[in-house]
C-alpha cells in the first residue's frame, strides 16, 4: 500500500477540505463546503451540478481565480492555498487554461492576438507570439480567421479561438466552463470533439456543465450539490 | 512586471483607440490647458526678462528724471542745467548725477555727412548708464568743463561713420566744431531699447556753450542716490524740489527701479490673471476629462479586466496600462498645447510687439505638473481596474 502510493504520480491538483464562504449583508454564504477532491494527471472530470451549486466556484477555486476560505490546495504539487495575488497571477498564466461559456475574448484584438495574450503577460516576443499564435489556431481550425476581431466570427469560432487561447502555453490544467452552453448543437458537437482530442493530447481537462451528454464524454463525473461533492 | 513595455505601450494605445472621440477631446482639454500656460509662461517670461534688462540698466539706486514733452519756445525748459546742479547740492543723498542733453546734428566726415543724435552729459553718465568702451575712455572732468573738442561714440555710430576704416582718434565735425573721437563704446543688448550704439557724446558744456543748441533744456537727468536710501522717497523729494524750481509745474517724470516694477504688475496683472485662469481651468477640465474618460473606460472594460487577468496579468500590470493611457493622452495633449501656446503666443507678441521668452525650466516644471495631473487623474479608475474581481466580472459579462 505504501509502496503504491509512492510510485503513483502526484495528482495534477488537489484539494483537502476546501471551504469557501462569503458574507454578504444578508448573512454568510457556504459555496464550497469542505471539498475533497483528487484530480489525476490526464484525466478528464466532469463536474456537474444545478446552478448555485458551487461547481462554478470550485472551478474558480481550481482555477486560482478565487481563494478557499479554509482548506489545503495543491496544484501540479505545489501548494497554493495561501499564495499572494501576484503568485497566483503568474501560475494561473503558467498552469491554467480557461474556457468559459461566453467565450471572453477581448473585443477589440484580433484573434490571433487573444490566443497570444498570456504570452503576453510571460513576456514573449511579438514575433515569436505571433507564430505561436497562428500554430495554436491552426490547430482549432481557424488558420483562415488569424486577423478577424472576435465579432466578425461565429460562436463557434470564438470558442475554438478561446480555446487555442487556453492552450497555446501548453498547461497542465484545462478548466472548462460550460464550453458549449452558448452554442447551437453542431457547433457544440465540434467543440467537444476538439476538447475530447486535446484530452487525447494529454492534457488534464475539468469540464463543469449540467448536461449530461456533455458529461458523458468525460471519464469521471462529480456531482456537487449545495457546495458539497455527493 | 513581465510584460514588455512595448506591450504595455501597445495595449494602452489600443485602449484609447477604443473611444476615439472621448480620447480626442481629453486631449483637447489638456491642449487648451497647456496652450494657455505656456502662452502664460512666455508672456510673463518676456515681460519679466525685459523688466529685469530695464531694471539693470537703470541699476536699483539708480533714479532717472524725464522732461516731458517739447517746450515751446516762450516756454520755460522742462529741465535744465540749473536743476541738475541744485539736485546735486542740495539733496544729501545724492551721489553721482549726469545731465543729459540729447540733440540730432548732422556729423560731417571728410567725404559724406550724416545725422546722429548727440549726446551732452557728463563723464559719470558712462558708469551710471553701465556703458563700457572697446576703444578709449570717456571724456574726463577737465574736458568736460573746459569744453574740449572730445566726443566718444557709440558702437552703431562709429560703424556709420567708419564702415570699413577705424574711427578712433579721427576728428570728425560735430555741428560747427570739429572733434576728436577718444572712445568707443561697446555694443548694447538690443533688448535695452535706447540706442546707446547711435549716439555720439559729447561734453555737455560743449553743447551749452557752443551752438548746437542756445537753450539750456536737458532731456533728462540721471542721479546715483546713496546705498541704503529708498528711491522712492529719494525720488519724492526729488519731485519736491523740481515742482519748486519750476513754480509747480510738473513737466518731469521720475523713474525708479520699483516704479517700473509696479508699472509692469498693474498693466500685465490683468492679462496674466485671465491667462492664468485660462490655463487651470482647462487643465481642470483636462483632468475631469481624464479621469471621467478613464473611469467609463474601466467600467465598460471590466470583461476585458477580467480576462486579462484570468490569464495571469497581474495586478500591477493591470495598473499599468490604465495609468499609461492616462498618461498618454495627458501628454498628447501637453505635447498638442506646447505647439499652440507658442505659436499662439508667438504670434500674439508679435502683432501686440510684446517680448516673448519661454523660460525652460518653468516649461519643464510645467510639463512634469500636466503629466502629475494626468496619473492623479487616472490613479483611482486605474486601481479599481486592477483590483477588480475577475470572478464576479467575468459572471457579469456572459
Amino acid at each position: 500500500m505504501i509502496m503504491n502510493e509512492r510510485a503513483a504520480p502526484t495528482p495534477c491538483a488537489s484539494l483537502e477540505r476546501i471551504e469557501r464562504r462569503y458574507t454578504r449583508r444578508d448573512g454568510a454564504v457556504t459555496a464550497l463546503d469542505a471539498v475533497d477532491l483528487e484530480i489525476a494527471r490526464g484525466e478528464m472530470l466532469a463536474l456537474m451540478g444545478p446552478s448555485g451549486s458551487g461547481k462554478s466556484t470550485l472551478l474558480h477555486v481550481l482555477g486560482l481565480l478565487d481563494t478557499p476560505t479554509a482548506g489545503r490546495y495543491r496544484l501540479d504539487g505545489e501548494d497554493v492555498s495561501r499564495l499572494d495575488d501576484d503568485s497566483r497571477s503568474t501560475r494561473r498564466n503558467e498552469k491554467i487554461g480557461f474556457v468559459f461559456q461566453a467565450f471572453h475574448l477581448v473585443p477589440h484584438l484580433t484573434l490571433q492576438e487573444n490566443a497570444s495574450l498570456p504570452l503576453v503577460y510571460r513576456g514573449v516576443h511579438e514575433d515569436e507570439r505571433r507564430d505561436r499564435a497562428a500554430t495554436a489556431l491552426r490547430k482549432v481550425g481557424l488558420d483562415h480567421r488569424l486577423t478577424h476581431l472576435p465579432d466578425e466570427v461565429s460562436g463557434g469560432e470564438q470558442q475554438r479561438a478561446a480555446i487555442a487561447r487556453a492552450l497555446i502555453h501548453e498547461p497542465p490544467l484545462l478548466l472548462a466552463d460550460e464550453p458549449t452552453g452558448n452554442l447551437d448543437e453542431t457547433s457544440a458537437e465540434s467543440i467537444l470533439d476538439l476538447v475530447r482530442s486535446i484530452h487525447q493530447g494529454g492534457t488534464t481537462v475539468v469540464l463543469v456543465t449540467h448536461n449530461p451528454h456533455v458529461a458523458a464524454m468525460a471519464e469521471r463525473t462529480q456531482e456537487i450539490r449545495d457546495g458539497r461533492l455527493l | 512586471m513581465r510584460i514588455q513595455p512595448r506591450d504595455l505601450l501597445g495595449a494602452a494605445i489600443a485602449g484609447i483607440r477604443l473611444y476615439r472621440l472621448r480620447s480626442s477631446l481629453t486631449i483637447a482639454s489638456f491642449a487648451a490647458g497647456t496652450a494657455a500656460a505656456v502662452a502664460l509662461l512666455a508672456i510673463t517670461g518676456g515681460a519679466r526678462q525685459e523688466l529685469l534688462d530695464r531694471i539693470q540698466r537703470l541699476g536699483a539706486n539708480l533714479v532717472s528724471i524725464h522732461a516731458i514733452g517739447e517746450a515751446g519756445r516762450e516756454a520755460p525748459p522742462a529741465l535744465t542745467i540749473s536743476d541738475a546742479i541744485a539736485i546735486e547740492q542740495s539733496l544729501s543723498f545724492a551721489r553721482d548725477i549726469a545731465p543729459v542733453r540729447v540733440v540730432p546734428a548732422s556729423v560731417l566726415l571728410p567725404d559724406e555727412q550724416i545725422t546722429v543724435q548727440v549726446v551732452g552729459t557728463t563723464p559719470d553718465y558712462f558708469a551710471l548708464r553701465g556703458l563700457s568702451f572697446t576703444r578709449g575712455r570717456a571724456f574726463s572732468a577737465t574736458e568736460n568743463d573746459e569744453g574740449r573738442a572730445v566726443c566718444v561714440a557709440g558702437d552703431g555710430t562709429a560703424r556709420r561713420l567708419a564702415p570699413e576704416g577705424v574711427v578712433y582718434g579721427s576728428l570728425v565735425k560735430v555741428g560747427q566744431r570739429w572733434c576728436r573721437v577718444i572712445g568707443i563704446l561697446a555694443p548694447e543688448a538690443a533688448t535695452t531699447g535706447e540706442d546707446a550704439d547711435r549716439r555720439l557724446y559729447v561734453p555737455i558744456s560743449t553743447t551749452l556753450r557752443r551752438d548746437l543748441s542756445s537753450r539750456q533744456a536737458l532731456g533728462e537727468i540721471l542721479l546715483r542716490i546713496a546705498d541704503g536710501v529708498d528711491p522712492e522717497r529719494a525720488a519724492q523729494v526729488v519731485k519736491r524740489t523740481l515742482l519748486r524750481r519750476h513754480d509747480g509745474i510738473e513737466h518731469f517724470s521720475i523713474e525708479t527701479a520699483q516704479a517700473l516694477l509696479r508699472q509692469q504688475r498693474s498693466a500685465r496683472g490683468l492679462l496674466d490673471a485671465l491667462l492664468a485662469a485660462v490655463a487651470l481651468l482647462a487643465l481642470c477640465l483636462g483632468g475631469v476629462a481624464l479621469g471621467s474618460q478613464a473611469w467609463q473606460s474601466v467600467s465598460l472594460r471590466r470583461g476585458e479586466i477580467a480576462i486579462r487577468r484570468a490569464i495571469g496579468a497581474r495586478r500591477k500590470e493591470i495598473l499599468a496600462q490604465f495609468l499609461l493611457e492616462g498618461i498618454m493622452l495627458a501628454a498628447a495633449g501637453a505635447a498638442l498645447g506646447v505647439g499652440l501656446g507658442v505659436a499662439g503666443s508667438g504670434f500674439a507678441s508679435t502683432l501686440g510687439n510684446w517680448p516673448w521668452l519661454l523660460p525652460t525650466r518653468s516649461l519643464a516644471a510645467t510639463l512634469a505638473a500636466i503629466l502629475v495631473l494626468g496619473v492623479a487623474a487616472t490613479l483611482y479608475p486605474a486601481y479599481r481596474a486592477a483590483t477588480l474581481d475577475p470572478v464576479a466580472a467575468l459572471r457579469h459579462e456572459r
